[in-house]
């Protein structure tokens, strides 16, 4: 009998209420291994476009990569279909897919990769992609997951990449506290240092391994290699107990969504892009606490806002004034009845400063106190001492500005998960070889 | 060049979002519409395009037909729902 290679892309098993794809996917793992699989690659973990508006959280699909006996071709889809009938029939409202691809990946699904890293991606074109390549695939639901589990499989994590230490704790325990202790992370975050990334907010102290909502993640450590993530993992005590864990490659961390610089006139709703221009309105703060400002290219001009819990960022933001040129790394929001197309800011990079000018009327000569218009080509009159000016003009001020350039972003809290934090400026992995036998250890049970 | 499947050449304009596509992006519904936008609009207005989709029913819909409470959104139907059961 022969090997088979295949691609398992999976995407929208998460649902609201709980559940997750990369839960679904380690479940997954644990069964294959059972085949006796040889694994080609770490589960890879692909976050795709953040602003695409069907996404559950994250938008995080999943790959594995593989090769198997031939003889065991039929039980990888009996398998897929006996977890997801078992998922989808405790969370309604999911939708989940998955594809199963053979061999070499198409272009048109690596095509289909790229695009959903920024765009939307119709059904559509995904179906019609899914027929000519007769790709095998198994949805519920309304099927949207098909989308991220075709891209998972066609992206490959071929940039640069980070890594991602997932625990998981009983699925009948996902209302309970998590109770990870801050300490715990505080000390593996000493330990490892620049080896791990955005698991504390350096702003507030706080934690961020541990999400919120009701889903399986008991915890996960982002870090640059397998081996640091696992490490990493030993300093982590939390109230709960870890049922199952496993390490992701993924590109979290990279920015690779923001990768494509487009005009004002280019964009188009959902769009991650980074668009160049000049502030024509400089930040006003807005009801509900968000800052507006408005920016001019070439093409045209376009609204941005930076949301509320952006928190010291916001206040970085304010001090842009008209004239500065930037870079403005973002969402594109629709328009809707209350507001045109916004562009969400996600990101901001001061290329250059304009001269901040303030004018205001002279000083008087005699006293030193600011003196008043006397009047339309009537010079100045000082108002403490009777003095007038009749041949003085205002004095222009040119301030100096709080504000160098540089790339500004919200603090990790407020982060999309794609985001290249300010730990791993100029970072990367790509060429760095991590061989599944460096870490034998990758998953557990 | 097709904005939707940078395949074919574009003929049409899209109304809504302004997307130059091919004949095969513009979806088959005599609106003008490309895919995209054919898929994102508000299931309940269709008047805009969506922001978010609802936690309980999973429609898109857009600012003025959800509402926002935290993280999650809510339809309006959802929300309707909600209030005759309750
Ligand atoms: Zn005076
Ligand atoms: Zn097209
Ligand atoms: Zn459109
Ligand atoms: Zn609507
Ligand atoms: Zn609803």
């Amino acid at each position: 009998m022969g090997i088979l290679t295949l691609h398992i892309g999976m995407d929208d098993i998460d649902s609201p209420s709980g559940g997750c794809t990369t839960h679904f996917a380690s479940l997954l793992v644990g069964q294959l291994e059972e085949l006796g699989v040889t694994w080609l690659d770490y589960p890879n973990l692909v976050r795709l476009n953040p602003n695409v508006p069907y996404r559950t959280r994250g938008n995080g699909a999943v790959a594995l990569h593989f090769r198997m006996d031939m003889k065991h071709r039929e039980k990888v889809m009996d398998i897929i279909e006996a977890i997801l009938d078992s998922y989808v029939e405790e969370h309604a409202n999911t939708n989940p897919g998955v594809v199963v691809l053979e061999d070499r990946v198409p272009e048109s699904v690596q095509w289909l990769a790229r695009r959903a890293l920024w765009r939307v991606v119709p059904m559509q074109l995904v179906q019609s992609v899914v027929r000519c390549d007769s790709v095998q695939y198994r949805t519920r639901g309304r099927g949207r997951g098909i989308v991220g589990a075709l891209a998972a499989v066609g992206h490959g994590l071929t940039g640069d990449y980070t890594f991602e230490f997932l625990a998981y704790r009983d699925l009948d325990e996902t209302e309970e506290e998590r109770g990870v202790d801050p300490a715990s992370v505080r000390r593996m975050q000493e330990a490892l240092g620049d080896q791990l990334f955005s698991n504390i907010d350096p702003e507030t102290g706080r934690i961020l391994i541990a999400p919120k909502g009701p889903d399986p993640v008991l915890y996960g450590i982002r870090g640059e290699s397998p081996n640091a993530v696992r490490a990493a993992a030993t300093h982590v005590s939390a109230g709960q107990e870890v049922q199952m864990w496993i390490i992701f490659r993924t590109n979290q961390g990279t920015g690779e969504h923001l990768t494509h610089r487009v005009s004002v006139r280019g964009l188009r709703p959902y769009m991650a892009a980074v668009v160049e221009g000049q502030v024509t309105s400089r930040p006003v703060m807005m009801r509900g606490g968000h800052l507006v400002f408005g920016i001019e290219d070439q093409t045209g001009s376009i609204d941005c806002a930076v949301y509320e819990p952006s928190g010291s960022f916001r206040g970085l933001i304010a001090r842009l004034v008209n004239g500065d040129l930037i870079r403005v790394h973002a969402g594109v929001r629709p328009a809707s009845r209350s507001h045109p197309m916004t562009l969400n800011v996600e990101g901001v990079e001061v290329v250059s400063l304009a001269e901040k000018r303030t004018v205001t009327n002279p000083v008087c000569p005699a006293c030193g106190k600011r003196m008043k218009s006397a009047g339309r080509g009537k010079g100045f009159k000082c108002v403490r001492c009777g003095h007038i000016e009749r041949h003085a003009e205002k004095v222009v001020v040119v301030e100096r500005r709080t504000l160098t350039p540089g790339t500004y972003l919200p603090p990790p809290r407020a982060q999309r998960h794609l985001t290249r934090p300010v730990e791993r400026a100029g970072r990367s992995n790509l060429g760095a070889i991590f061989t599944m036998s460096s870490t034998p250890d990758w998953h557990w049970p | 060049m097709c904005e939707v499947c940078e395949r074919a050449p574009a003929e049409y304009q899209c109304a809504l979002c302004g997307a130059h596509v091919c004949s095969r992006c513009l979806a088959g519904t005599g609106t003008q519409l490309c895919l995209v936008c054919e898929d994102t609009r508000c299931s309940i207005c269709g008047e805009y395009l969506s922001s978010r989709a609802c936690n309980i029913c999973g429609r898109l819909v857009c600012e003025d037909h959800g509402v926002r409470v935290g993280e999650a959104t809510y339809c309006e139907l959802c929300i309707a729902q909600e209030d005759t059961t309750a």
